[in-house]
């Protein structure tokens, strides 16, 4: 088990080191800088000159290196070019509450509504309510979440009043305002969510009831319901599970689109500031968090199994 | 009867206090008053909020109200004392002795004084904005309220640069300045303007209030100077990048200002009743810079010929559309400054495919490709760049036309290797010290004996009336030299909630003298 674990750690470090090189030599080649965002398009060649030299932008590649990887052994991340004097962990650690926050609530109402319209539609095959969650379904799938966005917004917003166009509140400022805000955001996105999941359960589902076992519960006397929701819904699941698993992991990169709509402060708009305005330290850094958080979360897993499953043994 | 007439006597006595209300009532409405939180909506974030470090409007746009300047430009563009109380000039024109307003305080309590103007100067001098191609010998106190600023030469237009929005000379605290260095930006964002700084949420929001021991002028406003009196509790900057929900916000009534907004937003906008539309001028230009420094565009032939073939209408229309946002205008300086000027404007706008063929055939163009460089989220310049493209073509050149992202256009365009023509944008200027080859900066070439002379004798004139005749000779160089060749005047409109009192539609919006009337 030993010899397993440490392997595993290994090959997690590894991971990161070659995503750190990677991550440098990417933003290396990328033409163009952030001098001109922080200094305007008029700054004169002198201004820029001095700007690069603050920022260390025109040191040797070798020694950026050495500096970039010196940072991360310390935990250091760096400090953001356009956001002066920022740390880049700072800024991460300070974006993840609303994209955190957008996910959970763009799942749960995706999860929902995709597990209810899969349901409702395989229990009523080739009825209108199948037809009917089906085709929701399929917006769900080919509505872009920012058209979806906006039309929210026209709806709730203007039309109705009832929520606010833009903007964030934390949930220092209370559950209810940050909800409120979050709202038209976690529907907009959650809805691609249940459109992918709606069709995953319906399917299976649908194969689920043509089980076997599932006449042989029909045939002991038992309602439909029972049949449907005890025995099939819950079989069903299992491999819906594992889109599900993989339709959190796309709504975080929806959210993208999704935060720079509604003006969240979360990660994804930091991300697509930090690439328009070439500011070199905060997309490596937030590449980098991204990688040893994916790196770690798998590790865990990888880790998991070995302790769940006595068979997984490497050592 | 008795009865009566003593519930007359109420009646008339309620009728009465029913009226003197409404009368109040009436009389209060359109008055300014204290209140309420003022919700702005713009575009982009800047990197920071210190105005003497960079040329953005984004920064001058937030940072201008919670700090000032010892002059600022007036309804005309020209310098009126803002911090200052006046100024006088040396005999020999080389030593300026600027007075300034005594009791001012910054937001921290602190007095006003010639230590912080000083310093304050002193770093834009250092900064290499404007100022530091004055040739500046010193800057020092003269008193505790006075300051000098010693030149090595006369120059007539210290004033107008300490005025400039561009030059942004803000005044802070010597403190700040300390903490900041020359190499670091300010980040106290102390200073003496009607509202002070409270919060920045990187991502969503700056947020100021009311500085209740401001003290403004005792005069009328003029443009951006006169008195500045601050009515709203708050100012929330917010930024909004999707234009659309700027446009919805505003309708909906959660901005009360948004900037800017498209051509299809404005023309709903204008019939809505609660929504007032701005077009403001001036505002920007449309040009076509060349690479006078080598290639094709080293050639003045080449760069006649493009001013020759290109069709501002067409262009115009084609780049901005909606014919209410451009109008078709020759001036270097815009038409509502000052500084206008006409000579050689009969070269503009000639459209005239025949002579630029004709000047092709001369120069004895061989098909060698003209490479124009655009970025592709910048409107209009793309459009500007497809349209001029079709109309060299359309004269015989070899058009290759290539399009980055914005930042990988500008690293483009510092290499004189690889392009030759390039739409670009300029923001209007309160005076032709800020523009481009006059205090230096992008685009690169136009290098000339004659416009140096005349340049330099330009920054040294301090007679008006001969600065202006100077300034049309220069002028009158664009238009023969070629470096650049203007398309087209441009507006953003600006959609503002009617419950939005005292809003003057100036060039760069500003919230002091604004008040909300709900």
């Amino acid at each position: 088990m030993l010899g397993y674990v440490i392997r595993r750690v290994c090959g997690a470090l590894l991971t990161v080191f070659v995503v750190a090189t990677i991550a440098f030599t990417l933003m290396s080649i990328i033409p163009g800088d952030a001098a001109f965002y922080v200094l305007g398009k008029e700054a004169t060649g002198g201004d820029i000159t001095r700007f690069r030299e603050q920022h260390g932008l025109n040191d040797p590649i070798h020694v950026r290196l050495a500096r970039w990887y010196g940072g991360l052994l310390r935990g250091d991340l760096g400090e953001s070019i356009t956001q002066t004097g920022e740390s880049v962990v700072g800024l991460v650690l300070g974006r993840l509450e609303p994209t955190v926050l957008l996910a959970t609530f763009a799942s749960i109402i995706g999860i929902s509504m995709g597990v209810l319209f899969g349901v409702l539609a395989a229990v009523r095959r080739g009825k209108l309510l199948d037809f009917a969650s089906m085709i929701l379904a399929l917006l769900g799938i080919s509505v872009p979440g920012f058209w979806l966005g906006l039309n929210l917004i026209l709806l709730f917003s203007l039309r109705l009043g009832w929520l606010p166009t833009a903007g964030y509140a934390p949930i220092s400022d209370g559950f209810l305002t940050t909800l409120k805000y979050l709202v038209l955001p976690a529907l907009a996105l959650g809805f691609s969510q249940a459109g992918v999941i709606a069709r995953m359960a319906r399917a299976n589902l649908l194969q689920v009831l043509s089980e076997d076992y599932m006449t042989t519960a029909r045939s002991k006397g038992l309602r439909e319901w029972r049949v449907v929701v005890v025995h099939g819904i819950r079989n069903s699941l299992i491999p819906t599970l594992g889109v599900i698993g993989i339709s959190v992991v796309l709504v975080l990169g929806g959210a993208i689109i999704t935060e720079v709509v509604f003006v969240l402060p979360g990660l994804g708009s930091l991300t697509v500031n930090a690439i328009m305005n070439r500011d070199f330290t905060l997309m490596q850094g937030i590449l980098m968090f991204v990688a040893i958080i994916t790196t770690g979360v798998n590790l865990f897993i990888d880790l998991l199994y070995g302790v769940v499953d006595p068979r997984i043994r490497y050592g | 009867m008795r009865l009566v007439a003593r519930n007359l006597r109420w009646l008339l006595l309620v009728f009465l206090l029913v009226a003197a209300s409404g009368f109040a009532v009436s009389a209060q409405a359109g008055e300014p008053q204290q209140g309420g939180t003022l919700v702005v909506a713009m575009p982009a974030e800047p990197a920071n909020l210190d105005m003497q470090g960079s040329t953005l409007n984004y920064i001058r746009y937030i940072a201008w109200h919670f700090f000032e300047t010892l002059f600022t430009p007036d309804e005309n563009f020209d310098p009126i004392p803002m911090l200052a109380s006046g100024y006088t000039v040396s005999e020999d024109g080389r030593i300026y002795t600027i007075t300034l307003r005594e009791g001012i305080l910054f937001h921290n309590g602190k007095e006003l004084t010639s230590e912080d103007a000083v310093a304050s100067v002193k770093r834009a001098v250092d900064r290499g904005k404007m100022l530091g191609s004055f040739n500046i010998l010193d800057v020092r106190a003269a008193g505790k309220y006075a300051m000098e600023i010693e030149l090595a030469e006369p120059m007539g237009l210290v004033i107008n640069a300490l005025a400039l929005s561009r030059t942004s000379v803000t005044i802070h605290p010597k403190e700040a300045i300390d903490e900041a260095g020359n190499d670091g930006n300010i980040t106290d964002y102390t200073g003496t303007g009607p509202f002070k700084f409270v919060d920045w949420q990187r991502g969503q929001y700056v947020l100021l209030e009311r500085f209740d021991d401001y003290k403004p002028l005792d005069e009328a406003p003029n443009g951006y100077g006169g008195a500045r009196v601050p009515y709203v509790d708050q100012i929330k900057f917010m930024f909004v990048t999707e234009p659309s929900v700027r446009a919805i916000g505003l309708e909906a009534g959660d901005f009360h200002l948004a900037w800017p907004l498209t051509p299809d937003d404005r023309d709903r906008l204008e019939s809505d009743p609660a929504v007032n539309v701005y077009t403001s001028a001036p505002w920007m230009y449309s040009l076509i810079f060349s690479n006078s420094s080598s290639g094709l565009g080293g050639q003045l032939q080449f760069r006649q010929a493009v001013q020759a073939a290109v069709d501002c209408a067409e262009a115009m229309e084609g780049a901005v559309g909606d014919p209410g946002l451009y109008r078709l205008d020759p001036g270097i300086m815009w038409k509502e400054t000052a500084w206008y000027s006409t000579v050689g404007t009969e070269l503009y706008n000639q459209a005239d495919p025949a002579r630029a063929k004709e000047i092709l055939f001369r120069m004895g163009y061989d098909g060698e490709p003209v490479r124009i460089v655009s970025s592709t989220t910048e409107q209009p310049l793309l459009s500007i760049a497809l349209i001029v493209k079709q109309q060299l073509e359309d004269i015989g050149m070899t058009v290759d036309l290539q399009t980055f992202d914005v930042a990988t256009t500008k690293q483009v365009l510092l290499d004189p290797e690889r392009w030759d023509l390039s739409p670009l944008d300029s923001s209007y200027r309160d005076h032709p010290l800020m523009l481009y080859r006059i205090s230096g900066g992008l685009p690169i070439g136009w290098e000339d004996a004659g416009r140096d002379a005349l340049v330099q004798a330009f920054w040294l004139e301090q007679d008006p009336v001969k600065a202006s005749e100077i300034w049309d000779a220069i002028h009158g160089m664009y238009y023969l030299d070629v470096p650049i060749a203007k398309l087209g005047d441009f507006f953003d409109p600006i959609g503002v909630r009617t419950e939005v009192k005292g809003y003057v539609n100036m060039p760069e919006f500003f919230f002091w003298n604004v008040w909300l009337d709900d």
